[in-house]
């Protein structure tokens, strides 16, 4: 009878640790489970918020030209910066071109910089193209992309009107073919405007 | 029957998170206007590269505006001139390593179409591996448990009281045998 009970009691006692074992694996899973979808959850929010097209101050970025020239946007402090992201393979960015090259031309020496960065584009197409709109002003590649990541650009043509003091005063998605619109676009970023 | 029950869990949470952890695509854009087809040759005949020698280089390589193309399956214009400029590398004498190199400076290593090995991106690496080993592991035992807590020699599930409770499962064997042997 003494032998059941212990018997007995030994096999309870096995239970207990065996259920015990089970939690313990059960709460470790959880917590890399939880720990999983942290991550994930963080990971989303980081990617949601890199997605945002840039506003306010603009983010700097360096790049070189094709003819070798670097160029910093923080350089350009004092003057308003007409910048344009465009794509040799991109049919849009043909419409602006000429309008682009002809504000250049003009404004230029009224303390307006235009540039140009060709996203995810192949050199050879976008020196023809470059030379095919007789386009002068700042270009070169924007590469790996970082300039486009900053300023969250969804596509070209996107351009950004920055003013003298390196903030976004405008952001235009897609081609600007409208001469006014251009106009009253460059007198947000004029330096030395008040009427902002 | 808690056996089978956490086996199942193991399983559903180890085939879960084997699907969560794959790497997923990096949310690079589809732009609309990349939708442009050129009908032109991609190859011009007066170099000595095939189409062949291009698809050869561009199967290695990543469509950078699209999601999961490769660059010789896609037909958007800028991969169109992607292919030309590999053609150009390969009439130059490049081979496939350098001409790799040279789209990962350019663009990214999304362009290899695997995430670089920084920030959040090694858990795409590590994870999937890691949880496939330790995920193994647990169902291994968990079916070594499972095999072991059958009788030997049991052809079939054994004729007990299918119960929660062990203890009164085998409170109920004792007092029938000895009730067997009072009465047999």
């Amino acid at each position: 009878m003494a032998d059941g009970m212990t018997e007995r009691t030994v096999s309870l006692e096995a239970q207990q640790a065996h259920r015990r074992s089970v939690r313990i694996w059960q709460a470790i899973f959880t917590l890399i489970l939880v720990g999983f979808i942290i991550l994930l959850a963080a990971r989303l929010i980081q990617t949601n918020q890199s997605e945002h097209r840039a506003s306010g101050q603009a983010p700097p970025f360096t790049f070189t030209t094709f003819e070798g020239e670097t160029i910093s946007l923080e350089d350009l402090r004092g003057k308003g910066v007409v910048l344009n992201f465009w794509a040799s393979w991109c049919a849009p960015c043909r419409d602006e071109a000429p309008l682009l090259e002809a504000m250049w031309r003009r404004e230029k020496d009224n303390g307006i910089v235009f540039i140009g960065l060709d996203y995810l584009d192949q050199e050879p197409a976008a020196k023809a193209y470059l030379a095919e709109f007789g386009i002068t002003y700042p270009n070169g590649p924007d590469l790996q992309s970082a300039a486009a990541r900053r300023y969250g650009i969804k596509g070209v043509p996107e351009t950004f009107f920055i003013d003298a003091d390196g903030m976004i005063q405008e952001v235009v998605v897609g081609p600007i073919v409208n001469q006014a619109q251009m106009e009253a676009l460059l007198d947000k970023i004029r330096p030395g405007n008040t009427s902002k | 029957m808690y056996r089978i029950k956490y086996g199942l869990l193991f399983l559903f949470i180890w085939v879960s998170v084997s699907i969560a952890a794959l790497p997923i695509g990096d949310a690079e854009r589809a732009y609309a206007q990349t939708g442009e087809v050129s009908s032109a040759g991609a190859i011009s005949a007066e170099v000595n590269v095939t189409p062949n020698d291009v698809n050869e280089v561009a199967k290695e390589l990543w469509c950078p505006l699209c999601n999961g193309v490769r660059l010789d399956a896609c037909e958007l214009k800028a991969c169109e001139q992607m292919r030309d400029l590999i053609a150009e590398q390969l009439a130059e004498g490049q081979n496939k390593e350098q001409i790799k190199n040279y789209f990962v400076e350019q663009y990214g290593p999304q362009v290899l179409g695997e995430p670089p090995l920084e920030g959040f991106n090694w858990l795409a690496w590590i994870l999937p591996f890691l949880v496939l080993g330790v995920g193994g592991v647990f169902l291994w035992r968990a079916m070594q448990r499972m095999i072991a807590a059958r009788p030997q020699g049991a052809t079939s599930a054994p004729l007990q009281p299918v119960t929660d409770e062990p203890v009164m499962a085998n409170e109920y064997n004792r007092r029938l045998e000895e009730e067997l042997k009072r009465y047999g």
